[in-house]
């Protein structure tokens, strides 16, 4: 099977757009689905800003007190991160008796990295399709630019706004979407070189450790250790690893002698729900994009873009 | 982070406490090793020389250390052959408890402590005796850094080691020579455990070096103050051999680097001690 067939279908699984004009049109038409699957036993996860909480609890009422609130900051701290903490959430869930779980958020659109988290919602059913999973995603039509809720469309089966349920007709599940780029800096790399081992590459990061804050540099050392161990383990020689470190972002480039990766949401995909090791998922942790692309040379290239927190 | 620390380079023949020594050249060992006995001369220790000759050839190689068959008859040395010794399929508790007697039998009789150099390549050449003599050393180490007044040499013909763990003695000892290790696991005193050093999926001895000293069935900590790196399929692997043996383990003062893979793992028998779940 090829990671772009979707998995058999949970029969309670739904991927939803909830369009919304704000908090009170929100919460009248979710609290009351979400107060039913409440009383049914079903978990649910609210992950949004604080005011639409607030208004959510409000409506629940005592029911409230059974939700699992985990501000939108935390929960989508970038995509990898929002995909482990629902997957978590989920097996914790359904491992206690849960009958379905739901996830209510809200993504933090921002104008920089929206292509990412189209490209996650995109992903979401080719994840978790196979779970007892209701995803039900918000998007204030007053806020929200019109590609994004035209791109909210493509990527979910099923859209919810004042008119009621229906089916989406522009989805397209994961098909048809740009693959992810992410630009490799064209000045001269800090870090060029061959490397034989990870052991090899780490020695690399660490002598620029001068340019990097101490969580960088650990996230560096790792994220490119299991990219070198993922090159020689799958890609073979020769393996190369170059870094750029700029003011706004880090790139690493692990090129190897392989022809790259199948599944397009290698780096979303959690190790439960995966063949082999979990390296290129660990990398996804710890980088903004993470990418499997080609040199101008046509080597097959890992790159990560992590981007830098100032002050 | 501190740049990579090559761990157990130094002096050796002067240090205290537990160390290996890998060799391609024998003459090299038996140099290291009057060195070693040396010093424990200077310490007051009584020492003993083990070998795979008889005892007339041992004390004949052993002429770096002066005044060797003096000793001998005054009774602060015992020159003996590896196999009377050890025996072939000596139990490692056995052997650790009749180190800690000779030693005792030292300290008794006026003596600072034991000082043994050894050169027990002829007791590992299969890997199962490899494992048994590893565990021994492991035990030893753990008596040692408890405060056993005990020091010893451990040397090994490096072409003689056994597949698939040549490197696996310098890898349980905390210093070694001619062992290029990137991890250690040894003996920290108080029942724990400590690695040292690097561990990625290249570590060819680290599930080896794991099974040697996880005690089964009981809750093993791991001094992680030296570890300085981790990837994920290192702590998978602890977590795989911890499982195995029923047994779990908790690691204290681990790197920020150790931690930070911990927390993105869905770790079954391994606890790291500030990792945030």
């Amino acid at each position: 099977m090829s990671a772009l067939d979707a998995p058999s279908h949970h029969p309670d699984y739904r991927h939803v757009a909830l369009f919304h004009d704000g908090p009170d049109e929100l919460a009248a038409t979710l609290a009351p689905e979400l107060g039913e699957a409440l009383d049914r036993g079903d978990a649910v996860l609210v992950c949004t800003n604080e005011q639409v909480w607030g208004r959510l609890a409000g409506s629940l009422g005592r029911r409230a007190d059974a939700v699992q609130y985990l501000p939108d900051a935390v929960r989508y701290e970038r995509p990898t991160v929002a995909m482990k903490m629902v997957h978590d959430v989920l097996r914790r869930e359904v491992a206690r008796g849960a009958p379905t779980v739901w996830s209510v958020g809200a993504i933090p659109f921002d104008g920089e990295r929206d292509s990412g988290w189209v490209r996650y919602e995109a992903a979401v059913d080719a994840v978790l399709s196979g779970l007892p999973l209701r995803a039900v995603c918000t998007y204030d039509t007053r806020l929200l630019d019109t590609s994004l809720l035209d791109a909210a469309a493509r990527t979910h089966e099923h859209l919810v706004d004042g008119d009621g349920w229906r089916t989406s007709t522009h989805y397209a599940g994961a098909l048809g979407l740009p693959i992810p780029v992410v630009d490799v800096p064209t000045g001269p790399a800090i870090v060029d070189a061959d490397v034989e081992s990870p052991a090899a590459a780490r020695r690399l990061v660490l002598g620029v450790q001068h340019r990097l804050g101490r969580h960088e540099l650990d996230d560096l050392l790792l994220a490119v250790s299991e990219l070198v161990t993922n090159a020689h383990c799958h890609g073979g020689p020769p393996v190369a690893l170059r870094m750029w470190i700029g003011d706004e972002r880090i790139v690493a480039e692990v090129t190897d002698g392989g022809t790259g990766i199948d599944d397009p949401f290698f780096e979303l995909r959690p190790p439960q729900l995966r063949d082999g090791g979990a390296g290129l998922w660990i990398v996804g942790q710890l980088s903004d994009a993470l990418v499997s692309t080609r040199t101008s040379a046509g080597a097959h290239a890992m790159v990560l873009e992590r981007r830098r927190t100032h002050g | 982070m501190a740049p990579h620390v090559p761990h157990g380079i130094g002096p050796l023949e002067t240090s205290p406490g537990h160390a290996a020594y890998l060799y391609d050249d024998r003459r090299a060992f038996v140099t290291a090793a009057a060195r070693f006995l040396t010093a424990g001369r200077a310490r007051n220790e009584r020492l003993v020389y083990v070998g795979p000759l008889c005892e007339a050839g041992l004390l004949a190689e052993l002429d770096g250390l002066a005044g060797a068959p003096e000793l001998v008859r005054r009774g602060a040395l015992d020159v003996v052959e590896a196999g009377l010794l050890y025996g072939d399929d000596a139990d490692p508790l056995e052997r650790v408890r009749s180190y800690e007697v000779l030693t005792a039998e030292a300290v008794a009789t006026g003596y600072t402590g034991l000082c043994v150099a050894g050169d027990v390549s002829e007791l590992v050449r299969t890997p199962d005796a490899l494992r048994s003599f590893a565990r021994y050393e492991h035990l030893i180490d753990r008596s040692v850094a408890d405060g056993l007044p005990f020091r010893a040499l451990c040397g090994y013909d490096r072409n003689e080691l056994p597949d698939p763990s040549p490197d696996l003695p310098g890898c349980l000892h905390a210093r070694s020579h001619g062992a290029p290790c990137d991890v250690r696991v040894h003996a920290a005193g108080r029942g724990r455990i400590a690695v040292a050093g690097e561990v990625d999926s290249m570590s060819e001895m680290w599930t080896a070096a794991l099974d040697i000293a996880l005690d089964p069935g009981r809750l093993v900590e791991i001094d992680g103050s030296a570890w300085t790196f981790a990837d994920h399929r290192a702590l998978l692997r602890l977590d795989d051999v911890a499982m195995g043996k029923g047994s779990t383990v908790r690691v204290l003062h681990a790197s920020p680097a150790v931690r930070r893979v911990a927390e993105l793992l869905e770790l079954v028998a391994v606890e790291v001690d500030g990792a945030r779940r």
